[in-house]
């Protein structure tokens, strides 16, 4: 690929975010998004049996085949999905940001500078518990989807990287 | 005093220690109340459902004690799990069982402490703390129950550092004040603007009367069929009968409830234009804007310039042959109570609006040419929007109406097929040291100016078909909204992601 890097309106030598190599996240934590996708599949396939279960009117062969087989459809596509997002997802630090890329038919990629950072969480279910994953939330001011998540880290990458995210707010907001 | 006593004090809340015991009890109420709200419309079914005969309530009586056990569960799994501590720099909080978080909070980022105490925490003489940090929407710590005597010690920590800095800075807010405080002549008053008569029944004439219309529309036609209830027979067959009688008459009927609808309609929403903006003024002194309108509600703000997160200013068709712009102000204050305010003001010509907008930004750049974006964009948009949303009117229509009306599906493809590729030919954007200008619209125009150090952070967003193609749509995220410039070039966009970072990375300038 050509990379031409033109100037937008600064002209001089900038770091590039394309050079960065991104970290990819815990293998163990694809296990954990697909444990989680059954157990919403299962119970999403429950009330769907009660559904057709109590009303008689959509006992009908076409529309209870048609129903499962999207649901199956779904199941199948957002499987592959997961697998697929989760090669392209990473996380790649910088002394004063830190990029996040995710999804797969939906690629993001997410930077937060250390400076706009209000403060940090570390989070884990019980199904990442199980398996020694976190996330780290980082939380920046506003709008409701200002708040960023790392996921798929070891629980000692995620307390690392939240006390290193934390040293570096910490030190950059000193009043001067 | 406090100076000997402080240190001490760290001491001991550096060991991460649990809430007050009667954190269990308002804790206890808060979760039965939250389970009763979940499960409320299970409990009612099963309360007011036909009883069998001989049923006993034994089952009811066996649930609502599931319940409480389930409560005081929650309850004791929460309070034992909630630690908080206080180290140099930071506050922490621990929580969760099931889910657990370990919060940590710059205390330099906590920008106001809340003491509160409701009926419970009055009883049980302990205090309710909550912490915010800037322009979050929720408050994002609490301490249920913490005796009253530490709470404010805790308080009077972690405001140590804050004192100096609240102090020294202007900590006016977007705030309603009282009219007496608005003519106050404290600071110098650099320029007044004022709609006079003819600026307000401009701006009232070319407000969206669409909007009546439809919904006075809706009222004619019940009308309609309201009438034909009464008169025994149905709509359509009162229809028939006035195509039967006279179809000239019954056309000339129709067409003057049209008018007569419009007429009312413009008049409507002109009157409710008229009434909100009567009076309008806008008083520009050297660090804020002293805003007042209104006829029968008179409202009052003051909007600070630094607290001014992202601009925008636009014209509907009609108002853009008046020259008549509305500018949008998204502002962001440091306590939750006002944490996000959007304030509208109308301005009679485009100079006027750039003159006022330049304190946030100025839009001399606006004379050059802007850069565009990629020719896809409208293709892309009319297959994958317009395209499903044509057919489904189509085979709405064809099969709930009418067979004919079904051709509506294809002016309506043809109309939005239009409409994105005027979208796409006119979009502009320009980027230099200081910010961002957009420019949209297709009949109207939208203008959205962005400074570079309000950016909180930003994101590049593809799909499938735009990361093979390479292109992508650079999201902007403020405190106060997004600015979004979608089909940017990919390698464009990820230089100018890099030149934005680059600026607001290496400035310690305060967003806020």
């Amino acid at each position: 690929m050509t990379f031409s890097n033109e100037p937008v309106f600064l002209n001089q030598e900038i770091p590039e975010g394309e050079t960065l190599e991104y970290k990819s996240l815990e293998p163990k934590y694809l296990k954990v998004k697909r444990i989680s996708f059954v157990i919403s599949l299962v119970i999403f396939a429950v009330v769907l049996g009660f559904i057709f279960y109590f009303i008689e009117e959509i006992q009908k062969i076409w529309i209870i085949s048609l129903i499962a087989g999207l649901f199956l459809l779904y199941a199948v596509l957002e499987w592959i999905a997961d697998g697929l997002s989760f090669r392209y997802s990473g996380y790649a630090i910088r002394e004063r940001d830190l990029h996040f890329r995710s999804g797969w038919w939906r690629r993001r990629v997410r930077v937060v500078p250390f400076n706009r950072v209000q403060h940090l969480s570390i989070e884990s279910g019980m199904i990442e518990r199980r398996y020694g994953l976190a996330s780290v939330a980082i939380y920046t001011a506003g709008a409701s989807q200002a708040d960023f998540k790392v996921k798929g880290l070891k629980e000692d990458t995620a307390q690392e990287l939240k006390n290193w995210i934390n040293t570096q707010v910490n030190a950059g907001n000193e009043p001067t | 005093m406090q100076e000997t006593n402080l240190p001490n004090l760290m001491a001991d809340w550096e060991i991460p220690q649990r809430q007050s015991p009667a954190a269990i009890f308002i804790l206890f109420i808060k979760t039965i109340f939250n389970l009763a709200k979940a499960f409320w419309p299970v409990l009612l079914i099963y309360v007011f459902r036909e009883k069998e005969e001989g049923e006993s309530n034994f089952i009811l009586i066996l649930t609502v004690l599931g319940f409480g056990l389930l409560s005081i569960l929650i309850t004791l799994l929460k309070f034992w799990f909630y630690k908080f501590s206080i180290s140099e720099e930071n506050l922490h909080i621990q929580s969760g069982w099931w889910k657990r978080k370990k919060m940590s909070i710059p205390l330099k980022n906590i920008q106001s402490v809340q003491l509160e105490q409701d009926l419970w925490q009055r009883i049980f003489k302990v205090s309710k703390v909550s912490f915010d940090s800037a322009g979050s929407d929720q408050v994002e710590a609490r301490i249920d129950a913490l005796e009253v005597s530490k709470a404010e010690k805790l308080k009077e920590i972690l405001l140590k550092e804050k004192q100096e800095i609240i102090h020294s800075t202007d900590t006016t807010e977007a705030t309603d004040v009282p009219v007496s405080e608005m003519s106050s002549p404290t600071d110098s008053v650099s320029k007044v603007y004022r709609l006079d008569g003819g600026d307000l029944l401009k701006l009232s004439l070319s407000a969206n009367h669409f909007e009546a219309f439809f919904i006075l529309l809706a009222f004619g036609y019940r009308f309609l069929e309201d009438l034909g209830g009464v008169m025994g027979a149905k709509k359509d067959e009162l229809m028939q009968s006035y195509a039967d009688e006279a179809l000239n008459q019954s056309i000339f009927i129709l067409l003057s409830g049209f008018a007569l609808i419009a007429g009312i309609s413009i008049v409507f929403s002109a009157g409710r234009t008229l009434f909100k903006y009567y009076d309008f003024k806008l008083v520009e002194t050297e660090k804020n804007w002293k805003v007042s309108w209104g006829l029968t509600t008179r409202q009052q703000k003051i909007v600070p310039f630094s607290k001014i997160q992202m601009l925008t200013y636009q014209s509907n068709w009609l108002r853009r042959k008046l020259d008549f712009w509305m500018i949008y102000i998204n502002v962001i204050g440091q306590v939750k109570t006002q944490a996000k305010t959007r304030i509208t003001l109308p301005f009679t010509s485009l100079d006027k609006v750039l003159s006022v907008t330049s304190v946030y930004l100025s839009s001399d750049t606006l004379k050059e040419e802007g850069k565009g974006i990629a020719k896809v964009y409208w293709i892309r948009k009319a297959i994958l929007l317009a395209l499903p949303l044509s057919v489904l009117v189509s085979v709405g229509l064809y099969f709930l109406v009418s067979h004919y009306m079904a051709w509506l599906g294809i002016v309506l493809l043809g109309y939005l097929t239009v409409y994105f590729y005027i979208w796409q030919q006119n979009f502009q954007w320009i980027a230099d040291e200081s910010g961002l200008w957009l420019c949209a619209g297709v009949w109207g125009r939208k203008y959205t100016l962005l400074k570079w150090q309000k950016i909180q952070q930003i994101e590049l967003r593809q799909t499938l078909y735009q990361y093979r193609k390479q292109f992508t749509d650079i999201h902007f995220i403020t405190a106060g909204g997004v600015a979004i410039i979608p089909y940017l070039k990919l390698e464009t966009a990820q230089r100018l992601r890099d030149e934005v970072l680059y600026l607001v990375e290496s400035k310690e300038e305060d967003w806020l």
